[in-house]
């Protein structure tokens, strides 16, 4: 079973409003376990932890410095 | 208020997160200030030239410090009054952020309101740290915002932070911040006249009495708030 990272959709309110992958604290390929720390993101001055939804094998689809908005997958585990 | 080293100040913020996240506290806030420095969300800490800017800036008097907070590069000192306000924030509001920024910025408009100022939301072109819940007096930055959320058991704990300008920033300072840009490769110019501190905003001879009643204002509201509840 394949689990998206998501950016969360309940956090700010402007749908347009684009956010930053500023750092992925878990390498592409590592094993995740569920609510560990495995992202941030930034926007309006404001860093948000994103957290893993599953146990699993990380892939990350967005990078560093990715630009993204509300319900955006920046990840899978499976 | 308090007078706190800098590495202090952000290790009681990061504690106190670290307590409403593990369900061991509610609600938090310090009325502060510190010692001379810059301060750097921590994802600037990865730009490049980053180490080079930080060595500069300290060999001239600027030791740099990490935040977790988002934002951009700002001073921190004894003309910089700074609070923190951290809580917990319910889930699928769709408006976290910006109620947490009006939460946030509330007490310090009603002080400011309090001693005859009046004041908005703005970004500030040639502003450090801009953003569009800045504090502004005249379109003029008066105090910056920045936050952090981390999820915890079906809510959100949230750390919030505000620091007010009680003197406009000298030239020295503001040298200082496009230095360490310039150290940096980042191209981006900061301007002291997009700033202005409380001081310049007050009587000549009301100065200390207006800021004496500004930031106990800001400091009952922020204990009351922040105060257990009796339900």
């Amino acid at each position: 079973m394949v689990t998206d990272v998501k950016v969360p959709r309940d956090l700010w309110q402007d749908d347009g409003m684009e956010a930053v992958i500023t750092n992925w604290l878990a390498s592409d390929g590592s094993n995740v376990r569920k609510g560990a720390l495995i992202a941030e993101i930034m926007v309006e001055k404001s860093q948000f932890e994103v957290t893993a939804p599953a146990d699993g094998v990380l892939t990350i689809t967005k990078q560093d410095n990715d630009i993204v908005r509300k319900g955006d997958v920046i990840g899978t585990i499976a | 208020m308090r007078e706190l080293a800098l590495a202090d100040a952000l290790e009681w913020e990061a504690a106190r997160l670290a307590d409403i996240a593990g369900g061991r506290a509610g609600a938090a806030a310090l009325l502060w200030s510190c010692e001379r420095a810059l301060v750097a969300p921590a994802s600037l800490s990865r730009h490049p030239n980053f180490k080079r800017a930080y060595s500069r800036a300290n060999e001239a008097g600027w030791p740099v410090h990490l935040r977790a907070t988002g934002g951009d590069l700002v001073p921190q000192g004894p003309e910089i009054v700074n609070l923190s306000l951290l809580f917990r924030a319910p889930l699928g509001t769709a408006s976290g952020l910006e109620d947490a920024y009006r939460q946030l910025t509330s007490p310090i408009r009603e002080a400011l309101s309090q001693a005859g100022i009046s004041s908005c939301h703005g970004s500030v072109a040639g502003a450090f740290c801009d953003g569009r819940f800045n504090i502004t007096v005249m379109g003029r930055k008066f105090a910056g915002t920045a936050q952090r959320w981390r999820p915890m058991a079906g809510e959100m704990a949230v750390q919030t932070h505000a620091m007010m300008l009680i003197r406009t920033p000298d030239e020295n300072t503001i040298t200082t911040l496009n230095r360490f840009y310039f150290d940096c490769g980042i191209k981006r110019v900061i301007h002291a006249s997009a700033h202005v501190g409380l001081q310049d905003l007050v009587q000549l001879d009301e100065k200390k009495a207006t800021q004496h009643r500004f930031l106990c204002m800001i400091a009952d509201r922020a204990h009351f708030w922040s105060a257990p509840r009796l339900s």
